[in-house]
């Protein structure tokens, strides 16, 4: 389902925010510390910030909702994800390992093409995070510009 | 008890430093989120949205009003949430044309008028604002300076003491730096024709770029010109990134052909920049630009404090103009032909070669562009009657009437070319200096031979 760019810019290079739905129906914008998309390229785990995850109550919800947005720090390429979360877990070593990749990447981008210091977007790293596994089921050209919401099918790059 | 945040307290999360995200929800349940370039304050408890390629925003907006915005105070990186409701939709009236202005800045700059044009403001009531950082978190080391109304004070007294014209732009640049904080800044002024400014003073670059030209309209001083209001651009980086990106999409979608990037200016790499008008008796007389290296450092607040200095200046030039006039008329005509070794203190014996093409007034010395304009006719005709008669010593009252000139009644731009051609000697450590010797009067040194080239329909000089 999602391109090799998609799939490139969802687990690197680029800058990650979530939208959550709790139970009454309030989003809630946070971000992600990190992405995996799965071979199948129709599932993935996606690190969102913990508290985050309590405060919509995903946990004890099943078939919540979940959409991600990735964006290339350095020329705003976007993607979009929408899915449902099948299952809310402990980060494993795997995870731990994908976050600080990700971390790392994150800060050095917007460090390098921003001019922010690193030690001012370190600040953002939330505590804890939890791996949501959710199952894709739309991907969207997010890019600004007139083709944003655009689906992205048929090998249609971002 | 902390007090409750408020959309004030926010205030520096909207410069546009750091993109806001939204996230909004459908009716069904599915989330949809997204980076905003920007977002405005309205007032106290509501902020507003460009809906310019919010689609699905929007209409998730319009289904289910509830929001959930992340914003980023950009020089502590504090990150707050703000919870809020979809209230309206503004098509007209002062939000949307505050933030139908800021688009039209930014294709303005870009080129891309045929693409940034906003559609709608949706307007959000903030309910609840979370602060998301640990508490305990530190200040920056070196917070960003904001231009107050003590330093504006100081230096509008400062100002309001000066003589003349070019004492005026010294203090005016040296102040912004010494009590504002504003470490580069340009003054340029409107030309004879009101079609272009021209670079009259600078302070904090390694080269002056005075005497350069920009047409009203182009680049962030040119702009702020052209529309009389000032033009804040917070983050270049960020926006050129934008408008790239949106061109790019433009293009795949054969919506439009490519656009220009922003004019380069006095710094390398400017990470925001500021101009504001200045403009006295409802008549433009120049604009005042000031840029930093750090993305964010010009708020609106400070376009207010440059715009109030800038007024100032505006009527101070104005006044030193109307003031070279007035004593300028009232002087003795000198008409003293000084014997031309009084003054001519020759280096060496080798003649520099000026050269002068009378279509445009370009002027060369030694083969090297020196100045072109009003600027080059003044110089050409200071020249000519030191070659023919000998004269160094000359008043502004005579010069301002000689014919050669070209000089328009209803715009003497007379003493400002006149302090841009002596900047322009002495940043071209030229072997001719003006020299001020009084209230409407001046000196030309001429410190080596000159030969004078006139190129006028292949006739010599």
């Amino acid at each position: 389902m999602l391109t090799d760019e998609a799939v490139e810019l969802f687990e690197r290079g680029s800058a990650l925010i979530v939208g959550l739905v709790g139970p009454d129906g309030a989003p809630l914008a946070t971000r992600a510390w990190g992405m995996r998309v799965h071979p199948d390229r129709t599932t993935a785990r996606v690190l969102v910030t913990a508290r985050d995850v309590a405060a919509a109550d995903i946990a004890n919800h099943p078939g919540g909702e979940l959409t991600v947005t990735g964006a290339c720090v350095a020329t705003l390429r976007s993607a979009q994800a929408k899915g449902t979360v099948v299952a809310v877990l402990p980060p494993d070593d795997t995870d731990a390992a994908c976050m600080q990749g990700y971390t790392d990447r994150l800060v050095e981008d917007v460090s390098t093409v921003d001019g922010i210091p690193r030690y001012l977007v370190e600040r953002l790293v939330p505590d804890a995070v939890l791996a949501c596994e959710v199952e894709l089921r739309e991907v969207y050209d997010q890019t600004p510009g007139p083709r944003a919401g655009a689906p992205l099918e048929n090998g249609t790059a971002p | 008890m902390t007090r409750a945040l408020t959309v004030a307290d926010l205030e520096e999360c909207f410069v546009g430093l750091v993109p806001t995200v939204l996230a909004t929800a459908s009716a069904s349940g599915t989330p949809n989120v997204t980076y905003l370039s920007r977002t405005h304050p309205v007032d106290d408890e509501r902020i507003a949205v460009s809906n310019q390629f919010l689609s699905k925003s929007s209409r998730n907006a319009a289904e289910n009003p509830r929001a959930s915005l992340l914003l980023i105070r950009p020089s502590t990186y504090e990150e707050y949430r703000v919870s809020a409701l979809y209230e309206r939709t503004d098509r007209s009236g002062p939000v949307f044309e505050r933030l139908r202005n800021d688009l039209a800045m930014i294709a303005a700059l870009t080129a891309m008028e045929d693409v940034f044009r906003l559609s709608a403001a949706d307007i959000f009531r903030v309910t609840d604002i979370e602060r998301l950082s640990p508490p305990g978190f530190p200040e920056p080391p070196e917070p960003m300076r904001m231009a107050g109304s003590d330093e504006l004070g100081e230096l509008c007294a400062r100002i309001s003491r000066c003589g003349d014209l070019e004492t005026i732009l010294a203090v005016t640049l040296d102040g912004l730096d010494e009590l504002l904080g504003i470490g580069h800044s340009q003054l340029l002024l409107a030309d004879e024709t009101a079609t272009k400014l021209f670079t009259i003073a600078t302070h904090g670059y390694d080269e002056t770029g005075v005497g350069a030209e920009v047409a009203i309209g182009e680049g962030v001083a040119g702009l702020a010109a052209q529309r009389c209001a000032p033009v804040v651009v917070p983050n270049l980086s960020q926006m050129d990134r934008y408008t790239r990106s949106v061109r790019e999409s433009m293009e795949r979608s054969g919506g439009v052909g490519a656009g220009h990037s922003i004019p380069p200016a006095g710094l390398a790499n400017p990470g925001s920049q500021l101009a504001v008008p200045a403009l006295a008796m409802g008549q433009l007389v120049g604009s005042l630009f000031v840029e930093d290296e750090r993305g964010g450092r010009f708020s609106q607040r400070d376009a207010a404090v440059l715009g109030t200095l800038a007024s100032l200046l505006a009527s101070s030039v104005q006044s030193a103009r109307a003031e070279v006039r007035s004593s300028g008329a009232l002087a003795p005509a000198t008409g003293s032909a000084q014997a031309v070794h009084d003054t001519a203190t020759t280096d060496d014996g080798t003649a520099v070669g000026v050269r002068h093409f009378t279509v445009d007034g370009s002027t060369f010395l030694d083969g090297e562009y020196l100045i072109k304009g009003v600027a080059g006719r003044l110089l050409w005709s200071l020249l000519r009657q030191y070659r023919d008669e000998g004269r160094t010593e000359f008043t502004n009252r005579e010069i301002r009437l000689d014919p050669s000139l070209d000089l328009p009644d209803f715009r003497d731009n007379f003493e400002s070319r006149l302090i841009l051609l002596k900047r322009r000697l002495e940043d071209r450590d030229a072997p001719l200096r003006i020299v001020r010797t009084g209230r409407g009067r001046f000196r030309v040194e001429v410190r080596r031979p000159v030969r004078l080239e006139l190129r006028d329909n292949n006739r010599a000089g």
